[in-house]
């Protein structure tokens, strides 16, 4: 057996510690296959041993699971959840489209199942209207009328505003998805609305170009502060999220006195 | 069981085991004693039986069970600590929706990452139409130990990074195979490939860390 | 001196507070949370709508993107089911996408596109489609029940037809 396809067959074993005899004989009579195969047991030991942070994460849901009581009460539907079984059957992959809905319908469920409560379909009755999701459809709205950067850069600022305010009204009482959901708004409304509007702010006008961003900027300094401070006193279900805002909000500032900066 | 790795102790065969019988290694557990797989899998039934059928401490256990195990796979493919956690948090929310769906006896684990790999790969899909994203976690550190010299450390983060460098599927493959000891067929049936790309896949990457890493860090002393 | 201070400054941090909050008085975090989670699946689809309105390039590409904003509002509307403070909710909502976004923006696209420019057939196309939207609009808000019965709900239905008739014709 040439050294070559001795090290390619030891490179390709389920466990370098275990070879069939054909390769066995020709690694124990030859010094350099030998030590490949020493090297290729170590990489095994070292990737097993690779470290990774620790993850708090599995308390806190650890947590949820137990306070949810001890019946589960998921009762899923057998059109809409989606049977993993035959998924190992198939040979394609599944439709990006279709699993991802059925994905946040076993989402759902999931939670549904940790809450304690039967599923639901439909949000509970409620008389107030909320203000959150108003500010939103006015958001959607005034993009629509907004024709130039500066008017979208003040529209997504507003939109920041609106996230803060929210976070500040739940952070007590909230859980680690509830807050997630702010932190994904602040992420898209800051990377995908503030930055990118910025970016484009004609540069015909120096001055008004600088007054906006340092405006902006300003406003997510307040953002990044408010989160920071909150995250101090906040229960832990919401202190990872409101963590993550802060990040989200020093980074886009960060981000946005660099193109200023450049402009300069 | 730690979330955190560490190189083995004790006793350490540097040299080419000779004997077929010698029983497989379990990576990733340096130092403990592991309960034999039969054990295990006996009482993993129990809990898979008894969660189907309404008990949430049960399926409670599973979660303490696999949490650990499926969060340093995910750390490994997203190099990034809230994102491996929130991905596990969704696999086993998925996992519980759809127990129902769990067919008693077959491979839970393969099952259980095989959904955690779906949702790493929507993740994917989903930044791949973010513009920016915030930096990835660095490597956390070793845990300090007295095992540990400087030389160790720097070794762990010279793979670390090597392993990082890797292509997402490579890398995949080759932690499931490499830190959680499952066969080429679990690797498949998790990555929903055949078991021969599984195999490639665990060789490529090893071949190219062989030679990213090269005899000083895998200690190889060749006399060719 | 020291009390009054305090005091002096508890209410100035009340009347902060206070004046952030809307004129009445606000939810409760409960009833804000709760809030949260019913309308957080339909704020961040509305969110991804709005970053597509913002990257629009021209009233017809903005009036698409709002098209595609409504169909959000209106299956949220289809999930509700008999439920008339959401309902109402929802369809004054919806109203506003359609009476600030989509029809001043095909308005100006009617008046900028002539027949016969490369535009033109996309946007009769988008004209005949948010047309036959608004049948399914009305369809999606119930007519019986305790919803059917609701006049707010009717109030509702009423300024969703009101929105709707902004939308401009098409120039012949």
């Amino acid at each position: 057996m040439k050294c070559e396809v001795a090290q390619n067959r030891l490179l390709a074993l389920s466990d370098p510690n275990r070879a069939p005899d054909e390769l066995r004989a020709h690694v124990s009579a030859c010094a350099g296959c030998r030590a490949f195969a020493a090297g290729v047991q170590k990489l095994d030991v070292l990737l097993a041993s690779l470290p990774v942070p620790p993850s708090p994460a599995k308390a806190a849901f650890l947590q949820r699971v137990a306070a949810a009581g001890p019946v589960i009460h998921v009762k899923p539907k057998r059109d809409s959840a989606v049977d993993l079984l035959p998924a190992f059957a198939r040979k394609g992959r599944w439709q990006y489209a279709s699993a991802g809905l059925a994905a946040a319908v076993l989402v759902a469920a999931g939670w549904f199942a940790l809450s304690g409560t039967k599923p639901q379909t439909k949000p509970e009755p409620m008389a107030r209207k909320h203000d959150l999701l108003n500010k939103q459809v006015q958001t959607v709205a005034s993009l629509a009328k907004a024709d130039t950067p500066p008017k979208r850069l003040d529209v997504w600022s507003g939109a920041a505003d609106d996230l803060r305010a929210e976070t500040k009204a739940i952070y007590k009482i909230a859980q680690d998805d509830e807050m997630k959901v702010l932190t994904r708004m602040l992420q898209k409304v800051i990377y995908e609305g503030l930055l990118k509007q910025a970016e484009l702010l004609p540069d015909a006008d120096p001055a008004e170009r600088q007054r906006l961003l340092t405006r902006t900027i300003a406003q997510l300094k307040a953002t990044e502060t408010e989160t920071a401070e909150l995250s101090k006193v906040a229960p832990p279900n919401s202190q990872k999220q409101l963590i993550r805002m802060t990040e989200i909000a020093r980074d886009g500032r960060t981000k946005l006195q660099t193109i200023l900066d450049k402009g300069a | 069981m730690p979330t955190a790795g560490h190189p083995p102790t004790g006793r350490l065969s540097w040299t080419f085991a000779t004997d077929a019988t010698e029983p497989l290694r379990t990576p990733g557990i340096a130092g403990l004693s592991v309960p034999t797989d039969a054990l295990l899998s006996t009482e993993e039934s129990e809990w898979i039986a008894a969660a189907q059928a309404g008990d949430r401490r049960a399926y409670g256990r599973l979660v303490e069970h696999y949490w650990d195990r499926l969060y340093r796979w995910l750390f490994h493919l997203t190099r990034d600590r809230h994102k491996a956690e929130d991905l596990a948090q969704e696999t086993f929310l998925k996992a519980l929706a759809a127990l129902h769906s769990f067919r008693p006896g077959s491979n839970f684990r393969a099952w259980l990452f095989r959904i955690g790999h779906n949702n790493f790969v929507n993740l994917k899909r989903s930044e791949r139409r973010t513009t920016q994203t915030l930096p990835e976690d660095a490597v956390g550190p070793p845990v300090a130990t007295a095992e540990h010299t400087a030389e160790g450390r720097e070794t762990v983060q010279v793979v670390a990074k090597a392993v990082a460098d890797l292509p997402p599927d490579f890398r995949s493959a080759l932690m499931l195979r490499a830190e959680q000891g499952l066969s080429f067929k679990e690797v498949a049936t998790i990555m929903n490939i055949t078991e021969e790309t599984a195999r490639w896949r665990v060789f490529k990457a090893r071949q190219k860390l062989m030679a990213v890493l090269g005899p000083d860090v895998l200690g190889m002393t060749s006399d060719k | 001196m020291k009390r009054s201070l305090l005091t002096l400054s508890f209410f100035a941090g009340l009347a902060a507070w206070a004046s952030a909050q809307s004129p009445s008085v606000g939810p409760s975090p409960a009833e804000e949370l709760k809030m949260l989670k019913a309308n957080g699946t339909l704020m961040e689809d509305l969110l991804g709508h709005g970053v597509r309105v913002a990257d629009a390039n021209t009233p017809l590409d903005r009036a698409e993107k709002c098209r595609d904003a409504s169909a959000s509002l209106k299956r949220a509307i289809e999930d509700a089911g008999d439920d008339p403070d959401r309902i109402v909710e929802l369809a004054e909502h919806l109203a506003a996408i359609i009476r600030d976004g989509l029809a001043p923006n095909l308005a100006t696209a009617r008046d900028q596109i002539h027949p016969g420019s490369q535009d033109y057939g996309r946007m009769s196309k988008l004209h005949t489609e948010v047309r036959q939207d608004f049948a399914l609009y009305q369809q999606a808000i119930p007519s019986d029940g305790k919803s059917g019965r609701s006049s707010r709900v009717k109030d509702a239905r009423q300024k969703l037809s009101e929105a709707g008739a902004r939308v401009p014709a098409m120039k012949e």
